[in-house]
């Protein structure tokens, strides 16, 4: 009879044995608590660095040559990071790091890191960034390196800083890289180009309130641009992941990021939302800096340039950064186009197998010939020295106005 | 170095035995051994404050949580039941007559909630249309837009649920497997994300929500002023410092150390 022996199992009841969803998110559950009480700590920024130049809150630093990349004809790669969060983005983890990427491709990496902005800075300009911290940054690179032009790659914000200072000073950049950078502000592709229009924004009656601009106050304008992401599906994705170790690991570190904004003195915002967001000054080569009476001419774009676009990103939409192409006089001109978004370009594993060899190969291509033989070589496999990177003649650095306007306000 | 030699045994601890250094402490028999310092005992109060209170957080959440746990282990042994193939053909009726039911009465709050809020709303006339502007028919007329505009909200609701619903319901029925359940649950998700995000593009980039973001903005930036102000009358009638004042004198003094420490670090 049929009752005598056990039935055979069904494919279905197997499955649900093994499978079990209901088990499955059971079990994810439980590992949540544990995870929610005990998270596994991180690290960021990890690649070994010396403090190249530290000027008010500014710090340059330049990374060390990896173990098994010739120290010799290396091209100079300044990156420029935006005023917004820290830049150890662009050295998330080791593999998901564009330094990293660039070192081992044999570029000599700097990197500026603007620190943290206190009630001192509050009154700094676009100016004091522009023809300050990075023109300083670019001299001490082009002194270390003993090039007399540098590469530079911008990203975001820093994108623009870098437009800006080499459209001022084309001799001192051999090759131009524009990374996610609002150059056109000309597009409705953004909310927050949307927005910028909004009557009643004054971003000059903003510093004005705040002196400082908090962080809060651009991680909520940031955090409705995809609220259903910022605020659901990546804490699902989480959920169903927490058995990947990497994945938590990163999901982590892009959490510390994310939370780790800094404040923006008033002015460099006011002036970057008015002459940029709410006039697009820049495009019709009307921006002059305040304090600085020469106009920026994107015509002076001479050297060797590219975009570099994430086709996804919705804070700079693509053609916020490509459109420059159309005005400046450049003959090299190269975009780089990458299925992803703003924050994607410089984390995602895509990115770093397919992105930055093409841009590292890129920038080679452009130096061959031009790099002196250095003499000086540095110790290879030296310990990671990720936020607390060991100053190096920071003493001799040129002060800048803000840095004098700063000293005069100590007690 | 030498330097970091002689600072060290300079904050080395007495040789001397304790009743010896009581000796050389102020006379007065009540003063402490150490200067009052309020700062340091203010902190120490903290930290012990913020080490106790953290073990008895952690305790409550741990606690929560398997309460949760329990809880939540009984009602997925109910969907098990449900979902069992065994059981399923007989107990779907019974779940349909209950889902049904449940659809019943979600429409019936959906319309409570519609009128409702239609009530509560008609007195912020002005800022409800301003928000629910860039879904209306620009030729409505008032009392039009305020029904569609309440018949959105109560669509919102109850399509959301309704059509969630609806899909695990249908994966219920016989012959569909938990994996099927699964799938219609990733596909529902999908469609919601998507449609959320064309919602958000919709509603984020309409003339009636900029306009009002760029007033909410500008009426919060008076709101910060007038409290600032206060702040700095305040300061004014009392000859105190104002917190702002404060806060830039402290960093400029921690700038200040970290110069010296920096210039300190370089001479080493």
């Amino acid at each position: 009879m049929a009752t005598a022996v056990p039935p055979p199992t069904t494919r279905e009841e197997e499955t649900s044995s093994t499978t079990d969803p209901v088990s499955e998110f059971n079990e994810r559950l439980r590992k949540a608590w544990d995870f929610a009480l005990r998270p596994p700590k991180v690290e960021v920024g990890q690649t070994p660095a010396d403090v190249l130049l530290h000027e008010g809150r500014m710090r340059l630093l330049h990374y060390r040559c990896p173990p098994g990349v010739s120290a010799e004809n290396r091209p100079p790669v300044l990156c420029v990071y935006a005023l917004i969060n820290k830049p150890y983005i662009m050295d998330l983890q080791p593999g998901l790091s564009v330094v990293e990427s660039l070192l081992a491709r044999g570029l000599d990496v700097y990197l500026i890191d603007w620190g943290t902005p206190n009630e001192l800075d509050k009154d700094l300009t676009l100016n004091d960034y522009v023809n300050g911290y990075v023109a300083h940054a670019v001299e001490a690179a082009k002194r270390e390196s003993g090039e007399e032009k540098v590469h530079i790659l911008g990203y975001c914000m820093g994108g623009t800083f870098s437009a800006m200072y080499t459209a001022l000073n084309p001799e001192n950049v051999r090759t131009l890289a524009l990374m996610a950078a609002p150059l056109d502000f000309e597009t409705t592709s953004s909310y927050l180009n949307v927005w910028a229009h909004a009557p009643g924004f004054d971003a000059w009656k903003i510093a004005r309130t705040f002196g400082l601009i908090p962080p809060d106050f651009f991680n909520s304008a940031f955090g409705m641009l995809d609220p259903l992401r910022t605020g659901y599906l990546k804490f699902k994705d989480l959920l169903e992941r927490l058995d990947d170790r990497p994945f938590v690991e990163n999901f982590l570190r892009m959490e510390r990021w994310t939370n780790d904004g800094i404040p923006m003195a008033g002015p460099t915002y006011a002036e970057f939302i008015d002459k940029g967001y709410q006039r697009n000054l820049l495009i019709k080569g009307a921006w002059a800096l305040d304090g600085d009476e020469r106009k920026i001419d994107l015509k002076n774009l001479s050297m060797p340039l590219a975009t570099i676009v994430g086709l996804k990103d919705n804070l700079v939409p693509a053609e916020s950064t490509e459109r420059v192409l159309g005005y400046v006089t450049s003959k090299d001109t190269t975009k780089f186009q990458f299925p992803g978004g703003h924050i994607g370009l410089s984390v995602s594993r895509r990115a770093h197998g397919e992105l930055w060899p093409r841009y590292a190969d890129w920038v080679l291509a452009r130096s061959r010939g031009q790099v002196r033989t250095r003499g000086a070589t540095k110790a290879p496999g030296a310990a990671a020295e990720p936020e607390g990177a060991r100053p190096r003649g920071g003493a001799g650095a040129r002060p800048t106005r803000a840095r004098r306007r700063g000293a005069r306000k100590n007690p | 170095m030498p330097r970091t030699k002689k600072s060290k045994s300079a904050t080395r601890a007495p040789t001397a035995p304790p009743t010896e250094s009581r000796e050389e402490a102020p006379r007065a028999p009540s003063a402490p051994s150490t200067p009052h310092a309020p700062l340091e005992e203010g902190i120490e109060l903290w930290t012990r404050f913020a080490r106790e209170t953290g073990e008895t957080v952690t305790e409550f959440l741990r606690r929560f949580g398997e309460e949760q746990q329990k809880s939540y282990e009984s009602w997925v042994a109910s969907v098990n039941d449900a979902t069992r193939t065994t059981s399923r053909d007989r107990e779907t009726q019974e779940v349909q007559t209950r889902l049904e039911e449940w659809n019943r009465r979600a429409e019936e709050i959906g319309a409570r909630v519609r009128d409702a809020f239609q009530t509560a709303a008609s007195p912020q006339k002005e800022l409800f249309e301003t928000w629910t502007r860039p879904f209306l028919p620009k030729e409505a007329t008032a009392d039009q837009k305020a029904r569609e505009a309440t018949e959105l909200v109560q669509k919102l609701w109850t399509g959301l649920f309704t059509d969630v619903s609806r899909r695990f319901y249908d994966s219920l029925r016989s012959g569909k497997g938990v994996e099927e359940l699964v799938k219609v649950q990733e596909e529902s998700l999908k469609e919601f994300t998507d449609s959320f995000q064309k919602l958000t593009q919709l509603y984020y980039t309409s003339p009636g929500f900029v306009n009002m973001f760029g007033r909410t903005l500008d009426a919060s930036l008076d709101l910060q002023k007038a409290v600032r102000d206060g702040d700095d009358t305040v300061s004014r009638l009392t000859g105190l410092p104002s917190r702002r004042e404060i806060t830039e004198l402290n960093q400029a003094v921690k700038d200040l150390s970290q110069k010296v420490a920096r210039l300190n670090n370089e001479r080493a």
